[in-house]
């Protein structure tokens, strides 16, 4: 079995005056895993309702494998769906539900079983056929409604917030089982979820959404680690970010002063002229505290709270400018043992700083 | 004070329920004229009933009418509550306004309008002239049956069926109408309470033809003063009890199936 | 992309896709709300025209109306009624309701049940229970009678007090019920909180929870009055000839006086009152259907 590509062009829902999701093109290979990630509202089960056939678009095209699907009904797109709370059916038992699909399609009887049998192998829920929904756990409840969607064989398969209900360690088993589902069957995936971390374990490729439109799609590496603005950097893991003015600009790095009147090197590709306003953006885990102003890139600043996380510790400093800045250190003995109060230096490799076109040129975020 | 409160409650309660208890013993009576307590055990009350046709066929009757509501008010009224469950559409909230009416006009200015009107179109006394009126009366109750029960159904279910490659027609029978069995019935068993009950439109419309039971006993409480009434009271309230107990039972069923 | 630029998707024809979806809906409502519409509404119509087109406009009945003692006295009367049966409800209801909030499930349940097996019982049938009850040779006259109480019988029925009994009887349930579900959802900890904070149990209730079950009170009452003032069975088998109501008039106009233009300026009043009522309960309740304790 292999996966379906899916091709979304222009994709548009308007409810009266609410824009749901504004022209959303996408483009999703062959057994690809690609999720959706942003903020509550920001169109991400819209946009899936609408590649499901749920919700009929105000504009825009959907393809699957070549074929134009924008107004087939949903029962004709062949495509599975896994819905946040499982909406597996109260009535029937876990092996009518995964029998469900395979019955609409006039699979013959014995075949059924068998399939079903496989299906429930799959999501490793063997022999619990007999039990109705309400008589399973949440996750044993999220297998079968994985199973009933893998049972047809179809080659796009939609989550929505599939393990929104699940607490943090069975999410994360469930992450794991779904990743290798994914690898061993080469079916296309496209997952929804608000969880930056989920995305960034499961996925090949993550579309990040704000306010119905794409902000960046990209690997999570390329997401993570070159964020393509202020929103992405924030959403996606913490960051830190610094007001300066570029001073110099040279062949692939700029020179900047932050607003606490030091200079420091910044990598970039160029195409930011000296005397602009500019946004730093610092992983806080990119940071670290040095002894003394051993060489470039250093910044003073004081340490204003110390949590203790366990396999790292966060630090709170306050800049002379008074921005604030944080850094996580490993939890081991190279990392200094700093209280509230202590006056430190923290150095920045250049590479670990990124620079963007200030703030308020960017479209304003609203929380 | 608390001792106070207590008998209050208790007086009030056998207030509301006492007087349904009255009747009964009284339809057992073996004397000629109402008297309470009733002198003797007798079977003869029932057996005045069951032998003049003017009394067992105006249960008959009254049976054939509820049955009938009851299946064409579910029908239409368990389809009206599909449509408006996904409300929004223009018109939804006029349409849902139309269709609570008939549970708040006064059924006497119903039973007056339609008087004059089924007059006109020969209607008076016949069982569909019935049938109709008060099916309007009743759709509002399954209306609301139903989309209490909709309400509970987890609103996926319906594309999570589509998407496994239900058809519409499939998605109904198989997915929502097994889901929302007891609320159709629960309005069907009310439906066919109400026309079993119904009397102050039965004292316009159902003539001398046909005659609901209530009519008859209407007629029968301003003319005969026997226990027959006392009988014919005892039926209709055995009915409402079985009536009754069905929908607990159902709602029993209900509650522990959600849990 | 093969093929897709040829068989683009208009706007239009996903606004028809749109369009079908909500026709379906509509296919699905229309039997019911034409059925209503044309076997109430047009009846209903029909009755405005006739109390206003005799034979051709006028408002004569209408004049008639507000110009007839009798209709006056017969408003003062359903006003009266309907008053006393609302306060009636609430005074007998209010307790009840209470200890059905607050009483253990298993008693709550039995309670409910009561509630509901008089709400079931035919009406007819419960006022004709109290015509055996209240009548001159009735229950109650012959019991206090045999126990030398009264040495005449007292007259309980045909006149407003057999009336008020009758109806405050059949209409407690629709008192009880919306009161109940209104004090269910009051937070039990408010109580414990408002007696923490030093009031006694009375003062916690004359404070905190007689405000909160308010709602209740004016959805019950409302309700109530809304059904008196329509009412029509229970004061015409209960009722003496001065306690007739709007109800009887009208009926007593159609059928006995075939005066069906003045019935039906008649019922278009009655149908404006209650109307307001109903919209007036609208905004304080919704609409529930009487059930059981859960
Ligand atoms: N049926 C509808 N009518 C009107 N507005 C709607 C409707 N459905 C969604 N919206 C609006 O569209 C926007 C996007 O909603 P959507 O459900 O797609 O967000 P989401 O990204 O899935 O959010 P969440 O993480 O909370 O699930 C929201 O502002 C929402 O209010
Ligand atoms: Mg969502």
């Amino acid at each position: 079995m292999v996966g379906a590509s899916v091709r979304v062009k222009g994709l548009t829902k308007r409810y009266g005056d609410v824009v749901a999701v504004e022209c959303v093109s996408l483009s999703v290979e062959r057994g690809a895993f690609v999720t959706l990630l942003g903020p509550s509202g920001s169109g991400k089960t819209t946009t899936l309702m609408m590649l499901a056939g749920f919700v009929v678009p105000t504009a825009g095209e959907i393809h699957i494998d070549d074929r134009l699907v924008t107004l087939d009904p949903p029962y004709k797109r062949d495509l599975g769906m896994v819905f946040q709370n499982y909406a597996l059916f109260p009535h029937m038992t876990a092996f009518d539900n995964v029998a469900f699909p395979l019955r609409m399609r006039k699979v013959p009887r014995r075949e059924i079983a068998e399939r079903v049998e496989r299906g429930l192998e799959l999501v490793r829920l063997p022999g619990l056929g007999h039990r109705f929904p309400k008589q399973l756990s949440g996750g044993q409840q999220q297998r079968v409604a994985l199973a009933r969607t893998l049972v047809f064989n179809p080659r796009v398969l939609l989550m929505d917030e599939p393990l929104g209900a699940l607490d943090k360690k069975l999410r994360q088993q469930m992450q794991l089982e779904i990743r290798h589902l994914h690898e061993q069957l080469g079916i296309t995936v496209i997952y929804v979820t608000h969880d930056q971390e989920e995305a960034l374990v499961m996925s090949d490729e993550i579309v990040v959404m704000r306010n119905g439109r794409i902000e960046q799609i990209g690997t999570p590496r390329a997401v993570y680690d070159e964020p393509r603005n202020n929103f992405v950097a924030d959403f996606i893991g913490e960051t830190n970010v610094l007001d300066g003015t570029i001073i110099k600009a040279e062949h692939s790095r700029y020179r900047v002063r932050t607003s606490a009147q030091v200079e420091v090197w910044c990598a970039g590709e160029g195409g930011l002229d000296p005397g602009r306003p500019v946004t730093m953006i610092i992983r806080p885990e990119r940071a670290r505290f040095v002894q003394s102003a051993e060489s470039d890139n250093c910044l003073p600043a004081r340490v204003e709270e110390v949590v203790f996380v366990g396999e790292l510790i966060r630090y709170l400093l306050r800049l002379p400018s008074g921005e604030a800045i944080v850094l996580k250190c490993p939890n081991d003995s190279r990392t200094p043992d700093h209280a509230a109060g202590d006056r430190v230096l923290v150095r920045i490799d250049p590479e670990d700083i990124r620079v963007l076109p200030p703030l308020h040129s960017q479209p304003k975020e609203d929380t | 004070m608390r001792y106070l409160y207590h008998s209050v409650c208790g007086l009030v309660l056998m207030y509301l329920i006492l007087p349904v208890f009255v009747v009964i013993p009284l339809s057992f009576s073996a004397s000629p004229y109402l008297e309470f307590p009733p002198r003797g055990f007798s079977l003869q009350w029932y057996q005045q009933f069951f032998g003049l046709r003017t009394w067992y066929g105006s249960m008959i009757f009254s049976a054939e009418v509820a049955f009938l509501t009851m299946v064409l008010a579910t029908i239409l009224g368990t389809a009206a509550a599909l449509g408006l469950a996904r409300a929004g559409f223009r018109g939804a909230e006029a349409l849902q306004t139309v269709l609570i009416a008939p549970m708040i006009i006064p059924h006497i200015i119903i039973a007056i309008a339609i008087y004059g009107w089924y007059a006109q179109l020969h209607l008076i006394g016949t069982l569909w002239g019935l049938v109709l009126i008060y099916s309007v009366l009743a759709v509002p109750f399954v209306v609301i049956t139903v989309t209490g029960a909709l309400q509970g159904l987890d609103p996926n279910l319906e594309p999570a069926a589509m998407a496994l490659g239900a058809n519409r027609v499939q998605t109904f029978f198989r997915v929502v109408l097994p889901n929302i069995r007891p609320g159709i019935l629960a309005g069907a068993i009310l439906t066919f309470a109400l026309a079993f009950d119904e009397i102050v439109i039965a004292i316009f419309i159902s003539g001398t033809t046909g005659t609901t039971l209530p009519k008859r006993m209407w007629e029968g409480i301003r003319t005969e003063i026997n226990p027959t009434i006392a009988a014919a009271s005892t039926i209709l309230i055995t009915v409402s009890f079985v009536l009754f107990a069905l929908l607990e039972t159902l709602r029993r069923g209900l509650a522990r199936g959600k849990r | 992309m093969p093929g897709s630029s040829a068989s683009a998707v208009t706007a239009a024809l996903l606004r028809g896709v749109e369009r079908r979806e909500e026709a379906r809906r509509w296919l699905l409502v229309l039997p019911a709300g034409l059925f209503v519409g044309v076997l109430l509404f047009f009846p209903l119509l029909r009755i405005v025209s006739l109390s206003v087109w005799d034979p051709i406009f006028t408002l004569r009945h209408y004049g008639h109306a507000f110009q007839d003692p009798v209709f006056y006295r017969v408003l003062g009367v359903t006003f009266k009624v309907s008053l006393l049966t609302t306060v009636g409800c609430l005074v007998l209801g209010y307790p009840v309701a209470h200890l059905m909030a607050h009483a253990r499930p298993a008693v709550a349940n039995f309670l409910m049940t009561l509630v509901l097996v008089s709400f079931w019982t035919s009406l007819l049938v419960r006022t004709y229970a109290w015509m055996v009850l209240l009548g001159r040779r009735g229950v109650i006259n012959n019991l206090l009678l045999a126990v030398g109480l009264i040495s005449e019988p007292l007259p309980l029925m045909y006149n407003l007090f057999g009336v008020l009994v009758g109806m405050v009887h059949v209409l407690l349930p629709f008192m009880i019920l919306p009161l109940y579900s209104v004090m269910k959802g009051i937070d039990r900890s408010l109580m414990l909180a408002a007696q923490n904070l030093g009031a006694g149990p009375f003062r916690s209730f004359l404070w905190v929870f007689l405000p909160l079950s308010f709602p209740g009170v004016t959805g019950g009452c409302l309700l109530v009055f809304m059904i008196s003032a329509g009412y029509f069975i229970t004061p015409a088998l209960l009722g003496g000839r001065t306690d007739m109501m709007m109800g009887q008039l009208i009926e007593l106009e159609v059928s006995q006086l075939l005066n069906w233009g003045y019935a039906s300026a008649l019922a278009t009043i009655l149908f404006v009152v209650v109307a307001l009522l109903f919209l007036a309960y609208r905004r304080v309740a919704t609409l529930r259907l009487p059930s059981g304790a859960s």
